[in-house]
């Protein structure tokens, strides 16, 4: 088709768009996974040695941190790991309480138990038995390559980044798997009605080999 | 990560911007990133049935996201968490857009019928092709290019362009 300069105008007429960052983009991605698998697998992957999502009955978001802050709810989480992932990045986890839900009463019950776990317990030792298991998870065991697609061939820094999107699944996983094992101590069981519908936050903030902060998706 | 999450995450990688801008451009800056998110969701859920073919799979996916933004069109809506970084920089980044000649223009094509008014966007803003839209609205390319072709000519006197 030839272009005329009525093209030109209607190309030019194209609003504004507002900025975004890669990085969020990126980020968004890896949550709205989370959030197929929280609500498609509801019960059955619990079995599994490293299966559980985000949480069980509700819906979990999970969210990397822009390199600079914590978000306003991560300065009073309900919860928090500092750990060190396979690559050596000094990292640490945190966690919203629970809210909404079919029964507040109860999912208070449980931001509870929760609580007082993460505020008495060996939380770290509890979650570590469970990340060998996560990484072996076959749905996290490559770096997503590609027909053709060889690690060389990844764009500088690719590579790195979905390597630790992989160990981030994973420690999440382990956590997940930690709590419920706390909570099932408590009586509370995944799949629990009362929780329908209730939701949480993640975040994660890691520091990389030099002790610099890593920015998700970032050209590191 | 198993082949086929990875190939939808080097699709949603690949084309997100664009579904940012075409839900942005659609919906509103407020609305685009619930959209957005809702529209990875549904596209995660379906991953089994993502086309092999890289530019298919970009189109899929701006079919998913047409779907969302006629649901939301109908009065559906529904908060992601998910979305609230892309919002929160937003908000962190709102400045005034800056003064552009477009105005007259975009207000010319939203006085066209409805479906040439689509498909003038969908060329022209999304850079798609006429095939691609016709395939994305739904008719057929020969319908699309005599409907694309009526909405220049209004276009055209409307705005007293010229055709050389």
């Amino acid at each position: 088709m030839t272009r005329d300069p009525l093209d030109d105008v209607l190309d030019r007429s194209a609003p504004e768009l507002e900025p975004f960052r890669r990085q969020d983009l990126d980020a968004m991605i890896v949550d709205a996974r989370s959030e197929t698998r929280a609500s498609r697998h509801p019960r059955v992957l619990i079995a599994g040695a490293a299966a559980a999502a985000l949480l069980i009955t509700g819906v979990g978001t999970a969210a990397a941190t822009d390199g600079f802050s914590w978000a306003p709810w991560a300065l009073d989480p309900l919860g928090a790991i500092p750990f060190t992932m396979a690559n050596g990045f000094d990292c640490e986890l945190r966690f919203s309480d629970y809210t909404g839900g079919a029964d507040p009463g109860f999912v208070g019950e449980v931001n509870g138990v929760l609580r007082d776990w993460y505020g008495t317990a060996d939380v770290l030792g509890a979650v570590e038995t469970f990340v060998p298991a996560a990484r072996a998870n076959p749905d996290l065991d490559a770096l997503g390559l590609q027909p053709g697609e060889t690690v060389e061939s990844l764009p500088p820094g690719e590579a790195e980044h979905r390597e630790w999107v992989r160990e981030w699944m994973a420690w999440d996983w382990a956590v997940s798997e930690a709590e419920w094992q706390e909570l099932a101590r408590h009586g509370i069981q995944p799949g629990d009605p009362r929780m329908e519908g209730s939701e949480r936050s993640g975040q994660i903030q890691c520091f990389d080999e030099n002790h610099e902060l890593y920015t998700p998706g970032g050209a590191s | 990560m198993r082949r086929a999450d990875a190939r939808i995450t080097a699709a949603l990688r690949e084309s997100s911007p664009d579904l940012l801008g075409y839900l942005q451009r659609r919906a509103g800056r407020d609305d685009a990133p619930d959209l957005l998110g809702e529209t990875m969701v549904v596209a995660w859920r379906r991953v089994g049935d993502l086309p092999v073919d890289p530019e298919s799979a970009r189109m899929w996916l701006f079919g998913i996201a047409r779907t969302v933004l006629f649901n939301h069109g109908r009065g559906e809506r529904r908060r992601w968490a998910l979305a609230d970084r892309l919002r929160q920089e937003s908000r962190n980044d709102l400045v005034a857009s800056p003064a552009d000649d477009g105005s007259e223009v975009r207000d010319a094509i939203a006085r066209l019928d409805a479906d040439l008014a689509e498909l003038v966007r969908l060329v022209h803003w999304e850079r798609m092709t006429l095939v691609q839209a016709a395939e994305l609205v739904g008719i057929p390319a020969s319908t699309a290019r005599t409907r694309y072709s009526r909405a220049k000519e209004e276009l055209r006197t409307v705005l007293g362009v010229r055709t050389v």
